[in-house]
């Protein structure tokens, strides 16, 4: 067997390992729109394949492919950003403090966790954020990266991510609050 | 210390921090502070459901097929000087926008034996759109790279031109149901110059040049030994005859 025979397996093996994970990363990256996923993936699949010997630590295989995975998907919208001349708007400290401070806690968070249901709702919440919120929320809260990797595979800082997330799970909230609520009145009935 | 701050010193899901004295004064705040405390273990309880419940499909064993198709067609034996990637779908939506001009001017399946049927063109032009958008291309500039990967797919030895003011960017492979062609894409410029071969003779006599233009694309065709080779480009017709005997002349070669 040749080496570049044995490179393509060992990265097929690792690529395999991980595929649903950025399969459903990638879905919800994309809205939830399979045929741009797996656009997104396959793009991420080749850049990762021919790249792949920069893959020191096979520890790190996880990391590195959603790394590759998430720049993928930030450049793309990037792109798509330029051609309709939209801008993001992270918080900068003060204003994140002050995002902070206004957080109001639910009277009963556990009833209202309690009425989301089967993920459906909450996905459809998800779609409906912004790209770096839902890239965010999704890398640590559902993949379970630190902050600090979900940073760099964005390419921002730290407390971006964390204004991110807060950002994030306060509009997620706000989305489920209503629907939440609906169904308390209609168990009620 | 107000809460504020208190909540960005303690934000959750950071891991150890230093227990700097700014730190210490929020914990004290955070401690006295229904808010704050309501604050974190929302924060928590947040992180916690939506990890929970958010849904995890797997990936689908067709599209698994494909993504490892996509893979396995892109393990070139080259020297790794050029680059290797699936071409963008603008370059695709280009080729097949290309592919329509040139084959229906060049009446391409209704060459050797079989009647023109356009309904049948169509059709093959619908399957090879579909086949492109999963399909992956070369990118190179790489002209040995091109012809090893064209060699590698086609029925037939294709031999890459090399024009003075073209940049040659990559190649695909065209299939419909019968047979199999190639495109090999240039730059000229900023115009992007489609080479074709397809197998059949199309009509005039061998080696004569023939001209045809529509939607603002020429088309310069010819066949030889039982392919069909055809220049497309957004280019004067004067340019692309130039281009086509330059072709013409390094296959004699």
């Amino acid at each position: 067997m040749t080496r570049r025979t044995q490179s393509a397996r060992a990265f097929e093996e690792v690529f395999a390992e991980h595929l649903d994970a950025l399969f459903r990363t990638a879905l919800r990256l994309c809205r939830g729109n399979e045929a741009d996923a797996e656009d997104l993936l396959q793009d991420s699949a080749l850049r990762a394949y021919t790249s792949f010997e920069q893959l020191r630590d096979s520890s790190a295989a996880r990391a590195w492919l959603f790394t590759i995975l998430s720049r993928t998907h930030l450049n793309r919208v990037r792109s798509a950003r330029r051609r309709t001349e939209a801008t993001s708007t992270d918080l900068d400290e003060s204003a994140f403090e002050s995002a902070l401070a206004t957080w109001a806690p639910l009277r009963t968070p556990a009833e209202q966790v309690e009425q989301w249901e089967l993920g459906e709702q909450l996905a459809r919440a998800l779609d409906e954020l912004p790209d770096e919120l839902r890239a965010a929320v999704w890398l640590v809260d559902v993949e379970g990266f630190t902050q600090r990797e979900a940073a760099g595979m964005n390419d921002v800082p730290e407390g971006t991510i964390a204004s991110r997330l807060f950002r994030a799970r306060r509009q997620l909230r706000t989305a489920l609050e209503t629907p939440a609520r609906e169904a308390r009145i209609w168990r009620k009935q | 210390m107000n809460c504020g701050r208190a909540r960005r010193l303690l934000w959750p899901d950071t891991g150890p921090r230093e227990a700097t004295p700014e730190v210490v004064a929020a914990r004290e705040h955070a401690a006295g502070c229904d808010g704050c405390t309501h604050f974190l273990a929302d924060m928590h309880r947040m992180a916690e459901e939506i990890g929970r419940r958010a849904p995890r499909p797997t990936a689908p064993a067709e599209v698994r097929n494909r993504l490892f198709q996509a893979i396995a067609r892109v393990r070139i034996p080259s020297g790794g000087r050029a680059r290797s990637s699936r071409l963008r779908p603008p370059a695709i939506a280009g080729i097949v926008a290309l592919l329509v001009v040139g084959l229906s001017l060049l009446g391409y399946l209704g060459v050797r034996g079989g009647s023109p049927d356009r309904n049948d063109a169509l059709g093959s032009i619908v399957e090879d759109r579909l086949r492109s958008q999963r399909g992956a291309g070369l990118a190179s500039s790489d002209s040995a790279q091109v012809t090893e990967w064209l060699t590698e797919r086609l029925p037939f030895a294709v031999q890459i031109p090399i024009f003075p003011e073209a940049r040659l960017t990559g190649a695909r492979v065209l299939v419909d149901s019968r047979r199999s062609g190639a495109v090999v894409e240039y730059l000229v410029g900023e115009r992007v110059l489609s080479y074709y071969i397809l197998p059949g003779d199309g009509p005039g006599l061998q080696g004569e040049i023939r001209l045809a233009s529509t939607n603002g694309y020429h088309v310069a065709s010819w066949h030889d030994s039982g392919l069909t080779h055809a220049l497309v480009a957004a280019l004067p017709e004067s340019k692309l005859v130039e281009l086509a005997r330059y072709c013409i002349h390094q296959m004699m070669g």
